[in-house]
């Protein structure tokens, strides 16, 4: 495995560690929704 | 010589929300490699412009268009704005929690090092690579951390909305120097309270009850919001 697919596979663990909820993402308040937005834009950004 | 094309540009922009305009009529061209600061006052409709532009959830404007990278990006949700390479620091960030700063910073940040990103918004690596993204981090932390990011995964325009809030006033000027260093993959809309930050931008424009009322360079935008702010005008300006 090259460096690249090694980052990428890496990568991969990660997202997956977010679906899987190994990872919670926390509003700041609980009434404010940044926490999801931050999500989208943190996959968004990731995946492009 | 020619100005470059806008990445961001905005016409006619206009928002609503619980029966109060917020925003009336924004046009505001954000060109490739610029630092571009908003200023106005608490409530003139900064935060709620960053939210629309991203897409947020209840900010769908009312009328206007909004046009990133050549594209109408109106009816695009979060993450597909954020692909074509938009992005939003918050005010107060989120918290990611389960993930070490090391992943935060390393997930789809291609070739960026996430130890440099951290040096770079003044915070020592080897403090905070394995540290997780969690509550024990105060909000000025996740607010360098969240800084760090985006220098990381270098997003075509980064919205950041009062980076220096939270971050001790000795630190400013290095994420000054950040904020700069984001320019050189995109370009940046500022939106600042602070007077040195907001002096280091290319274009200013100010805000005032939902409408840009003046625009220019910086020191003339903020002289003009210092003289003829919100609350010296009497509705001359806006209107209110």
């Amino acid at each position: 495995m090259n460096a690249n697919e090694h980052k990428r596979i890496e990568w991969l663990e990660g997202l997956l560690g977010l679906w899987l909820g190994k990872v919670r993402v926390s509003s700041v308040t609980p009434s404010s929704s940044n926490g999801f937005v931050s999500f989208a834009i943190f996959i968004g950004l990731a995946i492009r | 010589m020619t100005r470059p094309a806008a990445l961001l540009e905005l016409t006619g922009l206009s928002l609503t929300l619980g029966g109060r305009r917020v925003l009336d009529g924004i046009d505001l061209a954000v060109c490739e490699g610029e630092l571009h600061a908003l200023l106005g006052p608490n409530g003139a409709g900064k935060s709620s412009l960053a939210y629309a532009l991203m897409g947020c959830a209840g900010y769908q404007p009312q009328a206007g268009e909004v046009r990133f990278v050549g594209q109408d990006i109106a009816g695009r949700a979060i993450h597909e704005r954020a692909r074509l390479g938009l992005a939003l620091a918050w005010q107060e960030p989120a918290r990611f929690e389960g993930l070490s700063v090391r992943d935060f910073l390393g997930l789809g940040a291609g070739e960026a090092d996430p130890a440099e990103c951290l040096h770079r918004v003044g915070l020592a690596p080897e403090d905070y690579l394995d540290r997780a993204l969690d509550k024990t981090l105060s909000g000025g932390e996740r607010k360098r951390i969240e800084l760090a990011g985006v220098l990381a995964r270098k997003p075509r325009l980064a919205i950041l909305d009062e980076p220096t809030a939270g971050i001790d006033f000795l630190s400013h000027e290095e994420i000054a120097t950040v904020i700069q260093a984001m320019r050189r993959h995109g370009a940046v809309l500022l939106i600042t309270h602070e007077e040195s930050l907001a002096g280091g931008a290319d274009r200013a424009s100010q805000l005032c009850g939902g409408r840009i009322v003046f625009r220019g360079a910086p020191a003339e935008v903020i002289a003009h919001y210092k003289t003829r702010g919100c609350r010296r005008c009497d509705g001359e300006i806006c209107g209110l």
